[in-house]
């Protein structure tokens, strides 16, 4: 049976194909739980995790999300992203319920700020002068490139957030905007000379 | 944090497989731009996809590789009884068990194998309740 097939009669609740539908996608609907409970830091038993696996597919069958696909061609994608979603409001609703912070959502959610800042600060800086600690350890310096970095051209600005703070390969920027490798490369490149040109002028101001 | 101006999943889905039309992705991509968790979405999505795709591209290498790799010995060790004629029997020996090391690693033997277990379970079982039901009649 097709990916397709299988879509309209799952979305007609027929009992065969949800079977098929379960054992061809229950491995990849873990593996999306899995990475987003890493990635949250959270750190859940297998039962917990199957547990999660379980709603997504209830989930999908009581409110027939399935019908919502438009094309099988999206199927897997649009898989793990319904997973990723569904782990993360279980782990919120599940910090609520025990009224107790096992982890700040916010925070690591977030988390690629702290670790961006650095690659922030090293690379757009105007000159070695400003490479001073004082300045690193200020976010101050990060808050004005992330300023200058919103004042971009929004696809210079989405490339170089994928870029920095994702911290995606321009290939892997190429393989998400469904764009050319070259026109990725030449997006980062402008962006950044934009930005460096915009933050050199800003420290001569000061 | 997702708010209401996000994308729903089906539209993200459609976004990153390349089947969105060009004016829907270039509203996706304005939003994309100053949206964190649409973003990290995105490149969580592409992440387990890659890995996924990469997983599955080794295993169906590895087993096909092994193969490849018994036959190979195989018909070396074979070609070899002949040109060293002293050491015919001991490389016609050898030849032998990797050709059957080949034939059990194959994928189709394997399934043999599975499909005769399975039928030997099963004649079991059947032996087991006919045993039974021979008991239950003797003991009426």
């Amino acid at each position: 049976m097709n990916s397709e097939e299988l879509l309209s009669k799952c979305a007609d609740y027929d009992h065969t194909a949800w079977n098929i539908f379960i054992k061809r996608y229950k491995t990849l609907i873990t593996k999306s739980v899995r990475y987003k409970l890493a990635a949250l830091g959270v750190t859940f038993s297998s039962n917990e995790s199957n547990d999660i696996v379980q709603q997504i597919f209830f989930e999908l069958w009581e409110k027939n999300k399935l019908k919502n696909v438009r094309s099988a061609v999206c199927l897997e994608k649009w898989l793990i992203i319904v997973s990723l979603n569904i782990t993360l409001n279980y782990c919120k609703e599940k910090t609520f319920r025990d009224s107790r912070k096992i982890i700040s959502f916010e925070e690591n959610l977030y988390r690629d700020n702290s670790k961006s800042e650095k690659v922030l600060v090293n690379a757009f800086l105007p000159n070695e002068k400003f490479n001073s600690a004082r300045i690193l350890e200020s976010h101050e310096t990060c808050e004005i490139i992330r300023r200058e970095i919103s004042k971009l051209e929004y696809r210079q600005q989405l490339v170089l957030k994928f870029n920095l703070y994702h911290g995606k390969t321009q290939k892997d920027i190429a393989e998400i905007m469904n764009i050319p490798g070259g026109t990725v490369a030449s997006l980062i490149k402008r962006a950044k000379e934009l930005l460096r040109k915009n933050l050199n002028k800003f420290y001569k101001d000061i | 944090m997702k708010n209401r101006l996000c994308p729903n999943e089906e539209t993200l889905s459609e976004y990153i497989s390349g089947t969105l039309s060009a004016e829907k992705r270039l509203m996706i991509e304005k939003h994309l731009a100053f949206c964190q968790s649409c973003r990290t979405i995105l490149a969580e999505t592409h992440d387990i996809t890659r890995r996924s795709a990469g997983e599955k591209i080794i295993t169906r290498f590895s087993s096909r590789k092994r193969e490849v790799l018994w036959l190979t010995a195989c018909l070396i060790m074979f070609t070899a009884s002949f040109v060293f004629s002293k050491f015919f029997l001991q490389f016609l020996t050898v030849s032998f068990l990797l050709g059957i090391k080949w034939i059990l690693d194959s994928k189709t033997t394997k399934t043999l194998i599975m499909i005769n277990k399975t039928l030997k379970a099963e004649t079991q079982t059947d032996k087991e309740k006919t045993f039974i039901d021979q008991k239950r009649s003797l003991m009426d």
